[in-house]
């Protein structure tokens, strides 16, 4: 039997679908489309069922590319997927806006089940649905009632599928559907089944307590008020900030100086060899420079995943509609422009929900504006580097601050360059959002637990691949170069130091240098050195900018790479430490404040990333928008850290 | 032999690097036909 699972958004219904598959699960896509098609499997009385969850839709008529699966589905029998059984999930709490796609589903004819879910919610808000009374109206329905989130009604819901199964009922006769593109039908469909619904509702659904509706209708007035709305945003975004640097400090140290000391005794351990090298100055900083980052990341999607548990996103989403209408964006380029703070790639994946090609076209163009877990790591080098550990009014972190400014920035570009685009691009068609504001709940702490865990790994596998490699490539690039000028330089090196009288350290220090310079990779450095100069880099950094082309985090694995090769005496050295003493040959410092701003300039801007492009390329089925994207990108970023150079040198 | 697992660690991290960049930019990927952009313009 095939058992399709449909919803409203935010009604559960992926709870319930984990409910009662547990972890027989599969992810793929629907045929044809991209759109994520989950499948799981039922055992009952030994018998296998298939559980399919669709995209939850407000309504039988789609509006996105999500929704017309629903529809091209349930209006075609052949369908791969058509259903035997519909399992049609409600929020009790929402009855009224829920039961307009069950009852289209009813009146398709299928065999329905209804799964009244949310009745602690319900609860809470003074609701309370008789089950036999709304059965009056759906006599042919099964309802049952469930709170997938706590694991409750799984033996109802089972029965009920199990019933389904046993009597196989006849499919009913379907009242059918109003044509896709006749939009007059649909709006009298709708007035004529919402008539019906209020009925439905007056009948069946009491209000015991009204109080606790006001109290929480109160908190929404101040959540997505015009001007307190954005003020408490900005602050939860400032204190999340404040806290990240304020908490992550000390796990930090402690892996940092662990990566180091591991590497300081690997080399004594080990015998003396390229290979050990290899382990020593390339693997271990590239990787250890870039885990060091892992208990910052953990603690963002710590605080992103309790503001999305409770339901305060939602309240985010809609007050930034507002601010994006006017910039040529739609309130949905919200929720891609929000997960893109995460990563930009699922960012410019959740695009698809925009139905119209403009808004979906801006919103994918400047999505990878927003500041990412990626740039993470990269900023708080930075920061730790430049800015001065001080408290502002005694009690604000500066380097929190700086943080907070940073992402405020990206923010800013991505509404600017919306707003230009706006006028660039053509397009007949006006978008609208469609929100529900779901209600406040308390934090599921296993939830939280889960999703940092997910972000963590993916962290950490996913671009730790990456790094391992590039690491060892570009120690490789670091170590080896032309044979001739690596012997002269290394000999001239060796005998200015002679000439010089200098101790054995500075000799090593001076030797390794010029080894470098001669290297592969010091070649290219100095090739692309006058390009970079203006922006306040020398031939090292202008490296790590070339390496982080591939994910933007590689910057940091690919300074830890150079300079532990360029420090071959000082392995368990912290790489700021080796950052802090790097001087140019006129003796200036390398990281002045100067150039650390203008790097962070640079990072908030830039497209440094491999992965976002591809997923941008495949999206818009062209080449001409990632290369668009780049070069505008790259624009911004060279002249925005050129100038924030100039003005702080 | 110090020298040999280098190769080997160097081949393996080339190997690795590029078939990234084929999977991600080269590679066609049919089922994403479908959900590209450019489609929604064209209809």
């Amino acid at each position: 039997m095939k058992i399709a699972l449909l919803g409203n958004p935010n009604t559960g219904k992926s709870s319930v679908f984990n409910l009662i598959t547990g972890l027989r699960q599969q992810v793929g896509n629907f045929p044809g489309v991209t759109v994520e098609k989950k499948t799981g499997t039922l055992q009952i009385d030994g018998n296998s069922h298939t559980i399919i969850d669709f995209p939850g839709t407000y309504s039988l008529y789609p509006r996105s590319k999500d929704e017309q699966v629903v529809y091209s589905v349930l209006s075609n029998e052949d369908s791969e997927d058509y259903p035997d059984v519909v399992v049609v999930v409600v929020d009790q709490s929402n009855l009224e806006r829920n039961l307009f796609l069950f009852s289209q589903i009813y009146d398709l004819g299928l065999p329905t089940i209804l799964v009244l879910n949310m009745t602690d919610l319900a609860q809470r808000n003074g609701l309370s649905v008789d089950a036999d009374k709304l059965k009056t109206f759906f006599p042919a329905a099964q309802i049952v009632s469930t709170n997938a989130r706590v694991g409750m009604g799984k033996e109802r819901l089972m029965t009920a599928i199990a019933d389904m199964a046993q009597a196989a009922p006849e499919r009913r006769t379907p009242i059918p559907l109003c044509p896709i593109d006749d939009v007059t039908c649909q709006e009298q469909e709708a007035k004529a089944r919402y008539t019906y619904i209020h009925q439905v509702i007056d009948s069946s659904l009491s209000r015991v307590d009204k109080e606790k509706k006001a109290a929480v209708s109160s908190l929404d007035r101040l959540f997505v008020h015009p001007v307190f709305g954005y003020i408490i945003f900005a602050a939860i975004l400032f204190v999340v900030f404040q806290f990240i640097f304020a908490f992550a400090v000390i796990p930090m140290d402690l892996i940092d100086t662990g990566f180091a000391e591991f590497a300081g005794w690997l080399s004594l351990s080990m015998p003396n060899g390229v290979f050990s090298d290899l382990i020593c100055q390339g693997i271990i900083p590239g990787i250890g420079g870039v885990l060091v980052f892992v208990p910052q990341i953990a603690l963002l999607f710590f605080f992103i995943s309790i503001l999305e548990e409770t339901g305060y996103l939602s309240r985010v989403v809609f007050i930034m509609d507002r601010l994006m209408r006017p910039l040529g964006l739609n309130g949905k380029s919200v929720v891609p422009l929000m997960s893109s703070v995460a990563c930009a790639i699922p960012g410019v994946m959740a695009t698809r929900t925009i139905a119209d090609w403009k808004e979906r076209m801006i919103t994918i163009l400047v999505a990878p504006l927003m500041s990412c877990s990626a740039r993470i790591p990269v900023y708080t080098l930075l920061i730790a580097l430049v800015i001065p550990k001080t408290r502002i009014l005694g009690i604000f972190n500066l380097q929190g601050l700086v943080l907070f400014g940073l992402y405020t920035l990206g923010l800013v570009a991505a509404l600017v360059v919306a707003a230009l685009l706006k006028f660039i691009l053509k397009s007949r068609d006006k978008g609208f959002l469609m929100l529900e504001l779901p209600s406040f709940k308390s934090p599921r702490w296993g939830n939280v637990g889960i999703t940092v865990w997910e972000k963590v790994k993916v962290f950490i596998l996913d671009a730790g691949k990456v790094i391992l490699a590039i690491s060892i490539l570009l120690w490789a690039l670091a170590t080896y170069g032309p044979s001739e000028s690596m012997k002269k330089n290394i000999a001239k090196a060796k005998k200015e130091s002679k000439e010089l009288h200098l101790s054995e350290e500075k000799t090593n220090h001076r030797v390794a240098s010029a080894k470098m310079e001669s290297s592969y990779i010091g070649h290219l450095g100095h090739f692309i050195e006058p390009a970079i100069q203006p922006l306040g880099y020398d031939w090292k950094i202008g490296i790590s900018l070339i390496t982080s082309f591939a994910a933007r985090e590689v910057f940091v694995g690919s300074l830890s790479t150079i300079y532990a090769v360029n420090e071959t005496d000082n392995v368990n050295k912290r790489l700021i430490d080796k950052m802090r003493a790097e001087k140019r040959s006129d003796g200036t410092k390398v990281y002045t404040l100067a150039a650390g701003a203008s790097l962070m300039v640079f990072y908030v801007f830039a497209m440094q990333c491999m992965a976002t492009l591809a997923v941008v390329k495949r999206e818009t089925n062209s080449w001409k928008w990632p290369l668009i994207q780049i070069g505008f990108m790259g624009v911004l970023a060279y002249f925005g850290a050129m100038i924030t150079f100039h003005l702080l040198s | 032999m110090q020298e040999v697992l280098v190769f080997i660690a160097i081949a393996a991290a080339s190997i690795f690097l590029a078939r990234q960049f084929y999977t991600k930019f080269v590679r066609k990927d049919a089922k994403c036909d479908g959900c590209a952009v450019g489609k929604i313009q064209e209809k």
